[in-house]
C-alpha cells in the first residue's frame, strides 16, 4: 500500500515574505515553493491583464519566478518582494510585446486580437464592463510602453510614480507614453 | 463611466482570469523543475490528486508504489532505481488523476493499467498496459518522457497527448492523439519508423497480438516479431505530421519556433543554427541569431555557444531594441563563460553605445574578471 505524504504550503498567514526570502537565499526549496504560492496568483493576474487572452502567459509568468528566485540575492528589500516580482512581470511583458512587434513587422506574426467583450468577469457592474471594454479595445494598437502604463494606470489603478518604478523608466518618460495612450483611448469614444 | 482621472478605483478584480489551484500547481511544477530541485525533496514519485473520490480509491490497486517519506534526490532515486521499477497502477469503474513531483498530470482512464518502468534523473518511462491515459507533460531539459504501449513508444517533446492501448480485431490498436506541443511516436514495424505527431494530430497502429507475446503487461518495443504489424490511418483522419518541414529561412524559423513553443530547446537550437548556416542573409538571421544566444544561455546552459550566437546576432543588427539586448547579453554570456576580453569588450561597446540604455546597470555592474 503506498504511503503518501503531501506537505501542503498555502499561502496566507505564516512567515513574512523577508523571513521567506532570507530562508530561500539559503536554499530551502519550501520557501521557494512558499513564495511562489502566496505570490503566483498576484504574478498570473498581472500578466492576464497586461496581456489578455494570450496563450503564453504561463510560461512568462514561470520565466519571471524563476528569473525572480534565482536573483533573491540582487533584492535590496526582502519585504518588497511582491513589488519586486511585479516588476520583473511589467518589463518582461514590455519586453515580449517589443519582440512581437518585430515579428509583426517582419510578417512572422499575426497582429494580436483582442476581444473585448470577452475582458469582464461574469456579473461585473456594467460600467465597470464599459470601461474595461474601451481600454482593451485599443490596446492592442498601442507602442509597448504605452500599453503597459495604460493598463497600469486605468485598470491597476497604480499611480505615476508607482508605474514608472515598475516599468524602469523616468516618470516624464511614462508621462508622455499616458498622453499617447490617453489621447488614442479619448478618440474611441 | 468611469472616471480613471485621479481615483484609485481598480479595475483589476473585475478582469477574467483562471486562478485555480491546478493552474497554480502546474506553474509551480514548471519553476520546481527549472529550478533544479523545487519540491522533490518533500513528496514521493506520485501524488494522487487529492480531487479523487473516495469511491473512485476504493476501485484502485496500487500495487508496488513506493512513496518515501524522507528526503531524497534525484542521485538517490537513480542509486535506488530498482526500487521504482515495476510500480503499477490500475483502475476500475473510475478515471485517477495523478500529479508527478514535476508537475505533470496523468489522467488514468477507467480499466487501464499503467506501470512504470524506468525512471532516472534524466528518463522516465511508463508502461500502459491496458486502457486509456492522458498526459499533461511539465517540460523538464535533459528528461525524457516515453509512454510505451503495445510495441509502440511516444517520446514526448512537450506537453499535452493521451495514448490508447485497446483491444481491435486481430490485435491491439495503440492510438495518440495529441492536443498541445508535440510528440515522437517510434511504431512498432520492423522498421520502427519515427515520426513527429503535432498538436491537433492523432495517429494509430494495429499490432497483431502475437506480435508482443503471451504477456500483455510487458511491451517489448525493442523486439518486435517481423511482418506481425501493419500500420493502417487514423480513425481521426489526420494524417502524421513529420518534423521536416522543408528548407527555406521561413519555414526554418517556424520549424525553431514550433519546436520552442513545443519544449524541445534543443531541436529549436539545431533548426536556428540550420537557418544561420543555410541563410546568413536572409532578414530572419539576425533575429534568429538573438533567439539561438537565448536558448543556449537561458536554455541550454552553453555561455560559449551563446557567445557565438550573441556575436552573430550584435553584426547582423536584428532592429535596434534586439541590437542592445544582444550586446547586453553578449556581456553576461562572456562573463559566464570566462572569456574576460570579450566581456570587457562587449561591455565598453554596451556602455559608449547605449549610455542611456535599458540595460546600463546591469552591463556596468557586470565583472568581466
Amino acid at each position: 500500500m503506498a504511503v503518501m505524504h503531501i506537505v501542503p504550503i498555502r499561502s496566507g498567514a505564516g512567515p513574512t515574505d523577508a523571513a521567506l526570502v532570507a530562508a530561500a537565499r539559503g536554499g530551502d526549496a519550501w520557501a521557494q515553493e512558499a513564495l511562489f504560492r502566496r505570490h503566483s496568483r498576484m504574478a498570473l493576474g498581472l500578466a492576464h491583464r497586461l496581456l489578455p487572452q494570450d496563450n503564453e502567459v504561463d510560461d512568462l509568468v514561470q520565466d519571471c519566478f524563476v528569473s525572480a528566485l534565482k536573483r533573491l540575492s540582487s533584492l535590496d528589500n526582502p519585504q518588497a518582494f511582491a513589488a519586486w516580482l511585479g516588476s520583473i512581470v511589467v518589463r518582461a511583458v514590455g519586453k515580449r510585446l517589443r519582440r512581437r512587434r518585430l515579428l509583426s513587422r517582419l510578417g512572422l506574426r499575426v497582429p494580436e486580437e483582442i476581444d473585448a467583450d470577452a475582458i469582464a468577469a461574469p456579473a461585473v457592474p456594467g460600467d465597470v464592463a464599459v470601461e474595461l471594454r474601451r481600454v482593451y479595445s485599443i490596446v492592442a494598437q498601442l507602442p509597448a510602453e504605452a500599453r503597459v502604463a495604460l493598463i497600469l494606470r486605468r485598470v491597476d489603478g497604480l499611480e505615476v510614480p508607482e508605474i514608472a518604478r515598475r516599468m524602469g523608466l523616468s516618470l516624464s518618460t511614462v508621462k508622455r507614453r499616458l498622453k499617447l495612450a490617453e489621447e488614442i483611448l479619448d478618440r474611441s469614444r | 463611466m468611469i472616471d480613471r482621472g485621479d481615483d484609485n478605483e481598480r479595475l483589476a478584480p473585475h478582469v477574467r482570469v483562471d486562478l485555480s489551484e491546478g493552474r497554480v500547481d502546474r506553474l509551480w511544477g514548471g519553476v520546481a523543475a527549472r529550478l533544479g530541485g523545487g519540491t522533490r525533496a518533500r513528496f514521493g514519485w506520485l501524488w494522487p490528486s487529492v480531487a479523487m473520490s473516495a469511491a473512485a480509491a476504493a476501485a484502485i490497486t496500487i500495487a508496488v508504489v513506493r512513496a518515501r517519506s524522507v528526503s531524497h534526490d534525484d542521485r538517490a532515486v537513480a542509486a535506488a532505481g530498482s526500487a521504482w521499477e515495476g510500480a503499477q497502477l490500475e483502475t476500475a469503474a473510475d478515471a485517477v488523476s495523478v500529479t508527478l513531483v514535476d508537475g505533470s498530470n496523468l489522467k488514468v482512464e477507467p480499466r487501464s493499467r499503467v506501470s512504470l518502468s524506468d525512471r532516472t534523473p534524466t528518463s522516465l518511462k511508463l508502461v500502459l498496459a491496458r486502457g486509456r491515459i492522458a498526459c499533461d507533460v511539465t517540460h523538464r531539459d535533459g528528461r525524457s518522457f516515453v509512454v510505451a504501449a503495445g510495441g509502440v513508444e511516444v517520446r514526448v517533446v512537450g506537453t499535452r497527448f493521451s495514448v490508447a492501448n485497446e483491444d481491435a480485431e486481430g490485435g491491439t490498436r495503440v492510438e495518440v492523439r495529441v492536443e498541445r506541443g508535440a510528440v515522437e511516436v517510434r511504431g512498432a514495424g520492423p522498421d520502427r519508423e519515427v515520426v513527429r505527431v503535432a498538436a491537433g494530430h492523432s495517429w494509430s497502429q494495429v499490432t497483431k497480438t502475437e506480435a508482443l507475446g503471451g504477456d500483455e503487461t510487458e511491451a517489448q518495443p525493442e523486439t518486435p516479431a517481423p511482418d506481425t504489424t501493419r500500420a493502417m490511418p487514423s480513425a481521426h483522419t489526420r494524417a502524421p505530421a513529420h518534423a521536416k518541414a522543408g528548407t527555406d529561412a521561413r519555414a526554418l524559423f517556424e520549424q525553431a519556433r514550433s519546436a520552442w513553443r513545443a519544449g524541445d530547446m534543443e531541436e529549436a537550437a539545431r533548426t536556428y543554427q540550420a537557418l544561420l548556416a543555410a541563410h546568413p542573409r536572409d532578414p530572419r538571421a539576425g533575429l534568429a541569431a538573438f533567439e539561438l544566444g537565448r536558448l543556449r544561455m537561458d536554455r541550454l546552459n552553453d555561455m560559449t555557444g551563446a557567445v557565438q550566437a550573441l556575436e552573430q546576432a550584435v553584426a547582423l543588427a536584428p532592429g535596434a531594441e534586439l541590437r542592445e539586448d544582444a550586446l547586453a547579453r553578449l556581456v553576461a554570456a562572456s562573463a559566464a563563460a570566462h572569456d574576460r576580453p570579450r566581456c570587457a569588450h562587449a561591455r565598453t561597446r554596451y556602455l559608449t553605445e547605449y549610455p542611456s540604455g535599458v540595460h546600463r546597470r546591469t552591463v556596468s555592474a557586470a565583472t568581466c574578471e
